[in-house]
């Protein structure tokens, strides 16, 4: 029995030893031509380097005009390219993390530019960024304020009784809101990228904010630095976000497309407003904390927020890969509008991806307009 | 008298110079690695056996129950005179000292018998905790248990003997004239402590997570190579490293563990940046220069008319509708109520040319949509018009 054991161990290490291979074979041949190679690149992505300038990864390339300002926000209408465009407009209501640009990042990767080639008459309420005066903004200023005076803007610009309304991320969760307490004022709601459910513990947003007090946070910094909320997203993914994607760049140094492409994404990804204090607040408590949305507790300006007065047409957008708001906190949804006319449609993409990813910029624009153009 | 009292203080002299010396050898001795094993010299030569054996009995117990742990072994070597033995002798000493000084100027009675066991006593309770927390590591280490890691449970030691000694004293009431002020700096102390703490706890979970990576990272490779796969470029070798980084670094953070002592961190980097704020301001108060703080009320106050006025200018827009509305109503042949009207918007593409900047000190007014001048920190332009 012991021979036959050791037999076994025998065979067992002498076929394990054939089967294995070291496996890192960097040959000094080969790593002398990837460094001749990557050589090559930064020499050419200098000079490429050396001619951009700042002005050249402005973000934002479809024109508009601005109709309406009121503090920091400012509600900007994207000029039609079509002699009749659709009747009822869309406001796009971003998240206040962000900024709106990435919609309209460059010309072959704008969400903007092809709705508007669709005939959507877009308009779009950008909430600039806080100052320290800011401080005191509530989400009652926000919704109750910023978005109904744009939605009241556009319905008479319009001319209109009743506006579509799309929310992205955050945005959407406030569009949510808006429309719970003024659903005359909507026909059709989009939602895209949206939390509902701030409990899906899938996103590590919402488990590392179970342990973070929303209170000492404002009560220390007032506005929540968009650094901080940088350094927390960057996190999520610390060596794809802070190492790969810098040395993925190597490889693209001599593009100078790409180059530009990735260096427009890079200023949308840091370029983040602050949080005005009392909103953040509010909706770390409400919303992460406590996820009252999908409670009906949640209480704005005094109106409660209740979902179920979410009867006019949904269609909920999201992201299969998100890993900002997992599908299930969007999907989550579905349970808690009072519609009958819900419809969702997710895309094999991760959050960033729903904005710039070729597949999506030429699946998502007609998803929504036909969408729309059904539910005139 | 006087050269009895010469030759008292002489004695008292050479007694706390014998006593410095020997705390001094003690200490050295305490420090060096073989100080236990040493062997000759002065006190303290042999391996000391368990507690048990280390500790002196009666009056002195108190003091080397602390002090004999200080370099206590399990080993069952030869015993003989405990370095420890030395700190509480060294103490005693230098204690008999002040005692015979203060007989030798004071007449003696019942009450200094009493003195020096008092204040020996207060000693022993303020150093004990100290000596504990002297002895060599891996005695505390074996003992540690639980979630924490060992190295954290370990630095607890010196929290726990400063909280129970001078911390104590320092957590109560201050008095006087800048008792509120020396409040807010104890506040200000204990936040940093706090935050010192979580930040050690952190990265120890973070070295765990470190460890993980390295581990399978090495499992990777492994795998790869029974399968005859190999990595053939920096590039690529730094592309597993990512995924893998990665992969279990989403696994750790997704766990309480984690999550805890991040959280725990943050609000303790807050609580102190808090405090911070809170001791610039009162030390501003005193220089009567505005702070932070009190700028903030001034906006919140500014914030709140603010909304005042909105909600008043809303008001009297829903009046004035509702007055058209019944002016209408109630003349059906009349064209126009008296009052403001408005054109008609027309709906074909917007206007490319930019209405006329307002003053800014109508930014507050939300009729009429045209902007006013555009403050540079409010508002970047990133797009086209």
């Amino acid at each position: 029995m012991a021979d036959g054991v050791k037999a076994g161990k025998e065979s067992g290490r002498s076929d394990s030893a054939s089967e294995w291979a070291l496996p890192i074979d960097i040959r000094p041949d080969q790593a002398l031509r990837e460094l001749v190679e990557l050589n090559d690149k930064i020499v050419k992505g200098i000079e490429i380097l050396g001619r951009i300038r700042e002005e050249e990864i402005t973000p934002g390339v479809t024109p508009r005009q601005e109709v309406w300002r009121r503090d920091n926000t400012v509600l900007y209408r994207f000029t039609p390219v079509v002699e009749e465009p659709s009747s009822i407009p869309v406001v796009i209501v971003y998240a206040l993390v962000n900024r709106p640009y990435m919609i309209d990042l460059q010309e072959d990767r704008s969400l903007v530019k092809k709705l508007l080639d669709l005939g959507v008459d877009l308009y779009l309420i950008d909430w600039g960024y806080p100052r320290r005066s800011d401080r005191w903004l509530t989400l009652d200023d926000y919704v109750n304020g910023y978005i109904d005076e744009c939605v009241d803007q556009v319905r008479s610009e319009a001319g209109v009784g009743q506006i579509n309304l799309l929310g992205i991320c955050q945005g959407g969760t406030l569009a949510l809101c808006y429309s719970s307490l003024y659903p005359e004022k909507i026909r059709n709601l989009i939602t895209m990228v949206t939390p509902v459910d701030f409990h899906a513990w899938d996103g590590l947003l919402n488990v590392w904010a179970q342990h973070v007090d929303p209170d000492l946070l404002v009560d220390a910094l007032g506005n929540v630095p968009g650094e901080f909320l940088n350094f927390g997203f960057l996190m999520l993914k610390p060596f794809q976000l802070s190492l790969r994607k810098y040395v993925d760049l190597l490889g693209v140094l001599d593009d100078e497309a790409e180059l530009l492409n990735f260096l427009r994404m890079e200023k949308w990804i840091f370029d983040s407003p602050d949080q005005a204090g009392e909103a953040y607040r509010q909706f770390a408590k409400d919303f992460y904390l406590n996820n009252k949305l999908i409670n009906g507790e949640v209480e704005i300006g005094g109106k409660v927020v209740d979902l179920g007065k979410v009867r006019m047409p949904v269609l909920n957008l999201y992201a299969e890969h998100d890993h900002l708001v997992p599908p299930k906190s969007s999907i989550a949804l579905k349970d808690h509008v009072g519609t009958d006319d819900y419809t969702v449609r997710s895309f094999p993409v991760g959050h960033i991806g729903m904005y710039v990813s070729g597949k999506v910029q030429r699946d998502l624009p007609p998803t929504i307009a036909g969408w729309l153009k059904d539910r005139r | 008298m006087a050269p009895d009292f010469e030759d008292h203080i002489q004695g008292v002299v050479r007694i706390w110079l014998d006593a410095q010396r020997e705390i001094g050898e003690a200490w050295l001795r305490a420090f060096s690695p073989d100080w236990a094993s040493s062997a000759g010299g002065g006190p303290g030569g042999a391996r000391a056996t368990t507690a048990a054996d280390a500790a002196p009995a009666g009056e002195d117990a108190g003091m080397g129950n602390a002090a004999a742990g200080e370099g206590r072994r399990t080993t069952n070597e030869q015993p003989g005179p405990q370095p420890t033995a030395t700190f509480a002798e060294s103490y005693r000493a230098m204690l008999r000292m002040w005692e015979q000084l203060v007989t030798g100027l004071v007449p003696p009675g019942p009450w200094l018998e009493g003195f020096g066991h008092l204040y020996g006593d207060a000693f022993d309770n303020l150093a004990a905790p100290w000596f504990e927390a002297l002895r060599p590591p891996d005695q505390h280490l074996s003992k540690t248990k639980g979630e924490r890691s060992a190295l954290s449970q370990f630095t607890d030691l010196y929290w726990d003997a400063y909280e129970r000694t001078m911390g104590r004293l320092l957590e109560s009431p201050d008095v006087g004239y800048r008792r509120e002020f020396d409040e807010r700096l104890l506040q200000s102390a204990r936040a940093w402590i706090e935050f010192r703490s979580a930040s050690f706890d952190y990265l120890v979970v973070l070295g765990r997570a470190w460890v993980k990576i390295v581990g399978e990272m090495m499992s990777e490779l492994d795998s790869m190579g029974r399968q005859g796969k190999k990595v053939t470029s920096f590039v690529e070798l730094l592309q597993l490293w990512t995924e893998v980084a990665d992969r279990v670094l989403i696994e750790i953070f997704r766990r309480e563990e984690y999550a805890k002592a991040q959280g725990r961190l943050l609000n303790a980097s807050m609580a102190y940046r808090r405090e911070e704020r809170r001791t610039a301001d009162a030390f501003l108060k005193m220089t009567h220069v505005p702070s932070q703080s009190d700028l903030d009320e001034v906006t919140r106050e500014v914030h709140l008319l603010r909304r005042e006025v909105r909600e008043l200018r809303k008001s009297a827009r829903e009046s004035e509708a509702e007055l058209r509305d019944l002016w209408k109503r109630s003349s059906p042949t009349k064209a126009q109520p008296p009052g403001r009207s408005r054109p008609a918007r027309s709906r074909t593409k917007a206007p490319t040319s930019k209405p006329a900047a307002r003053e800014k000190t109508s930014a507050v007014e939300g009729d009429g949509p045209k902007a006013s001048a555009q403050s540079p920190k409010s508002h970047k332009s990133d797009g086209i018009e």
